[in-house]
């Protein structure tokens, strides 16, 4: 499954379109994570904990959007975005979306 | 008076460590900078022509979390009152920025290019204490593309 | 399409001036600003002291209940005793309102001044007085506090504490918690004064109750001589040290030229015990 947050892809035709698709995930840090957070928020720099968590959290979003552009039938996910809220204290959702085509 | 002394060691700690953390970080942000230059990112849709042909085309996506110390979240509280730059946040966000963008780089380092760059930025706050940043999160994404 | 990929000489991104510079700066103005505030709504908060009158002063102080009573219980002989003594002092340190005392059997050696016009005296200080004299000194002291309406003053200085650290900082922050601290020494400061003012008060109306001024100075000798406290902690302190008391209450003496003679011992009702039959 190809995926890029280009309008097209170079090099390839686009042969069918298939709308919408997106994936998301609602995450939450754990108290050990905060308890770093906090500590770091003295001393400043990288919060390892949190950065992990996050890519983690894009990681599965991608994941489920790819899941859904593969029902669909698509190869390719096109013009993809992130978007980012906190829905609840301590609590973020990640959520992506593109454009599903069969490009050849 | 307890108070105050726990307030001046923690500004203390948070000065000193702070600072050092962030020289560290910054000349090994120089030092990736300048190892990566010749691996163009750029904003256009549209990427830039080159020779050879098209062989892969991926999303490169890099992110950092990174947070204040006490002293400059303190300074930012007393600049709150006056108004005026920030001084103490602009090099945060800037270090987190170039971080993150590096971090991109280096997911696909057989790309040729990277086009289409977008960065987006949330801030972290500290549950407790309404308004004030505790630390931001910078993802950047975009299509690399590998020539050969 | 060549590609340059030069790097930035400087990052443009960043302030020329160092954080510690900026804190100089930035503190500098706040410490300014606090101060310049909490000196003009002090002199506001003594303005207005003048035009509340007693009765509203009551009336404010019914709203707030103070707790009485504390420790084992009130003592009645003894209460009555100290209370007729006060109310001799009475023409002495005219007052628009009858002050009362109560005697608390708690061992403490201290007397406390409640808003309203309500005198604590503990036990404790009546075992260690010698002379009625003291006694007359220590209810002049509280008799000062009210006549001078220090505890308007504390509180309304308090509120505009309390307020001017909220109004600046928003509740529950860091910085407004630092400034209500650091003005809390200046608040002590300001407690040691009128310590001192009342002290002033109860040698006047010692002087004008017995003609002469024996006896004062001897319950602060007799402070020192149970405690020390260390030198760096008189900021903190509400009350001026004993030593200083008893030196500013010498001085005093003799700048008003007033005598020491014999004292008058103090008739203590012992204090009663489970059956009712008073000791000694």
């Amino acid at each position: 499954m190809l995926i890029t947050n280009i309008e097209s892809v170079p090099g390839r035709q686009i042969v069918k379109h298939h709308g919408i698709v997106s994936g998301s995930t609602v995450r939450a840090k754990h108290v050990g994570r905060d308890i770093m957070a906090g500590l770091k928020n003295v001393f400043g720099g990288e919060l390892k904990g949190y950065t992990e968590l996050l890519t983690e959290s894009r990681e599965e979003a991608i994941q489920r959007m790819m899941a859904q552009a593969k029902q669909m039938g698509a190869n390719a996910i096109l013009n993809v975005r992130f978007s980012t809220s906190s829905v609840a204290a301590g609590a973020a959702e990640l959520y992506v979306y593109g454009t599903a085509v069969t490009v050849q | 008076m307890p108070d105050i002394l726990i307030f001046l060691v923690l500004m203390l700690l948070g000065y000193g460590f702070g600072t050092w953390a962030e020289s560290r970080h910054y000349k090994s942000i120089h030092e990736r900078e300048t190892k990566l230059r010749k691996l163009p990112v750029i904003m256009l849709k549209h990427p830039l022509p080159q020779p050879g042909r098209l062989v892969k085309v991926q999303l490169a996506a890099g992110n950092v979390v990174i947070s204040v110390d006490y002293f400059k979240r303190f300074l930012a509280s007393l600049r709150n009152i006056f108004g005026g730059r920030v001084v103490s946040y602009e090099s945060l966000v800037d270090r987190a920025r170039r971080e993150a963008t590096l971090r991109m780089k280096e997911s696909c380092p057989d790309a040729t290019q990277i086009i289409n760059v977008r960065l987006e930025t949330s801030s972290i706050s500290k549950s407790s204490k309404k308004g004030s940043i505790g630390s931001i999160e910078v993802f950047a994404y975009g299509t690399a593309l590998t020539y050969k | 399409m060549e590609y340059s990929g030069q790097l930035p000489e400087s990052n443009v991104n960043l302030s020329k001036r160092s954080p510690l510079q900026e804190m100089a700066l930035l503190l500098g103005g706040l410490t300014g600003l606090c101060f310049l505030f909490y000196l003009v709504l002090g002199w506001a908060v003594d303005y207005a002291v003048q035009y509340i009158t007693p009765e509203q002063e009551q009336a404010l102080y019914r709203q707030v209940q103070f707790s009485e009573g504390l420790g084992k219980g009130a003592a009645p002989e003894r209460t009555a005793a100290v209370q007729a003594l006060l109310d001799g002092m009475n023409e002495c340190a005219p007052l628009p309102y009858r002050v009362t005392v109560e005697v608390i059997e708690n061992g403490q050696v201290n007397a406390a001044a409640f808003p309203g016009g309500h005198i604590l005296i503990f036990s404790g200080l009546l075992d260690e007085i010698e002379s009625e004299n003291e006694l007359a000194f220590v209810l002049g002291h509280e008799l000062g506090h009210f006549k001078h309406r220090d505890h308007l003053r504390g509180m309304g200085r308090g509120i505009v504490l309390f307020a001017m650290a909220m109004f600046l900082m928003g509740p529950d922050s860091d910085v407004g918690d630092i400034i209500f601290n650091t003005l809390g020494v200046a608040q002590q400061a300001y407690s040691r004064e009128q310590e001192s003012a009342a002290d002033r008060f109860a040698l006047d109306v010692v002087q004008c109750h017995y003609g002469h001024v024996g006896g004062s100075t001897r319950f602060f000798e007799m402070m020192k001589e149970k405690s020390e406290t260390p030198a760096f902690l008189k900021y903190y302190s509400s009350h001026p040290a004993d030593q200083k008391r008893i030196d500013d209450l010498k001085a005093l003496a003799q700048e008003k030229q007033y005598q020491e003679n014999a004292v008058v011992p103090w008739q203590v009702p012992a204090s009663q015990t489970e059956t009712g039959h008073p000791e000694g």
